[in-house]
């Protein structure tokens, strides 16, 4: 197993064990769900964060009118982390960061992420390869995703 | 140079072991990475779009099956780590790159999405048909006309979980060929032909471009060991459930 591969799955099983419910509730779906017509923004603290393949899952605490809670929310495969500039350690959990994402059709909280800054002020921003321009990305149709799989 | 160094390989296998026809009139060199090309005045790569298919009656019914099952397009093989087959993964492979390793006998791509693979063979290598596995990239015979590659493919299984659904009787023609852009990049094209009388009233067709990447490489795609880390995360809780000691 390669050094990449040996750190990705370390970070996997650790991540792993720590997800709860939040997670589950959005993972092995298309991007269908979401509407990459639109784009929206969101700050909070990241409680969970699982960078595999096909695609990231992300729980934030965010902190607004309604209190404290959790929100969940999909992205882009390791392969796009990787050409976007993300790497191991990026992203911590309680990290402050800000995501900019696609959100769900049906009104409920969470969306793709398709831009985070990190709690260092990095701005990773995922497009798919050999496109010109940066996220958000072109609006897919039928059961498309951007880039993903 | 590197077609120099192409056809004295070529020339050199052509008189020992293959000397087949294929080998001798491969003249063109695409091994390499590629990814989708860009069209001049398109934003980036568009995705899978909405396709109107000519589908048969009894095909839509199945297509349509299978789309309420999945929830109205909530759900697909890629979210579980199967990939798409063809003729999807040549013209969508969720955007990912392709890289392609040519030999005289034999060409392989390899799709980053989900390290789909195909083998395309050549001359001698093409096994009579009886003895192809069918599978979701099928069989891939390949010759060359010239400096464009025909590849002809069968052994295909039925597959509604697709952007183009079709039966296990489909037949794929596709036809590569190179050809520069206005500034001069290297631009691989397939056009190609969905054969289908199960399926389709007639031939679907359609063309994928490539754009040749210098310093391209495919990443790894590891998509199933979240599947398995939950099934040992099971197993786990299976153990502490029974009350067995933990070695």
């Amino acid at each position: 197993m390669s050094k990449v591969s040996t750190t990705l799955a370390a970070t996997a099983i650790v991540i792993s064990l720590a997800i709860g419910g939040a997670y589950d509730a959005l993972a092995h779906h298309s991007a269908a769900m979401f509407d990459f017509t639109k784009s929206a923004e969101l700050e909070g603290v990241v409680k969970d964060i699982r960078v595999i393949n096909p695609h990231m899952s992300l729980v934030l605490v965010v902190t607004d009118a309604k209190g404290p809670h959790e929100v969940s929310f999909e992205g882009h495969s390791v392969n796009n982390f990787y050409r976007a500039g993300w790497r191991p350690g990026s992203v911590n959990v309680g990290d402050k960061i800000k995501v900019r994402f696609a959100p769900r059709k049906d009104g409920h909280d969470g969306g793709f992420v398709n831009a985070f800054t990190t709690a260092q002020g990095k701005e990773i921003g995922f497009r798919p390869p050999g496109a010109t321009t940066a996220a958000p990305a072109p609006a897919p149709a039928g059961e498309a995703k951007p880039a993903t799989n | 140079m590197m077609m120099a160094k192409l056809l004295v390989a070529t020339a050199a296998l052509s008189g020992s072991m293959l000397g087949t026809a294929a080998a001798a009139e491969q003249t063109v060199d695409w091994s390499g990475v590629w990814g989708t090309y860009i069209e001049p005045g398109q934003t980036g790569f568009r995705g899978r779009g909405g396709l109107d298919l000519p589908l048969t009656p009894e095909a839509k019914q199945q297509v349509d099956a299978y789309r309420a099952l999945v929830a109205a397009g909530s759900d697909n093989p890629g979210a579980h780590c199967l990939g798409s087959g063809l003729p999807e993964n040549l013209m969508f492979s969720g955007g990912y790159p392709m890289e392609i390793i040519q030999r005289p006998e034999q060409i392989t791509i390899v799709y980053e999405a989900h390290a789909e693979i195909r083998r395309l063979y050549l001359g001698e290598k093409i096994l009579p048909e009886a003895d192809r596995v069918p599978g979701r990239n099928g069989y891939s015979s390949a010759r060359w006309e010239g400096n464009t590659l025909v590849v002809e493919s069968d052994s295909l299984r039925e597959q509604t979980d697709t952007m183009y659904p079709h039966s296990d009787k489909a037949r794929l023609l596709e036809r590569y060929h190179e050809e520069k852009d206005a500034k001069g990049n290297r631009v691989l094209v397939a056009e190609w032909t969905l054969t289908d009388p199960a399926f389709y009233t007639k031939p679907v067709t359609a063309t994928k471009k490539w754009a040749f990447q210098p310093k391209g490489v495919l990443l790894p795609y590891e998509c199933n060991e979240e599947a398995w880390l939950d099934h040992l995360e099971t197993l786990k809780k299976q153990q502490a459930a029974a009350g067995k000691p933990k070695p």
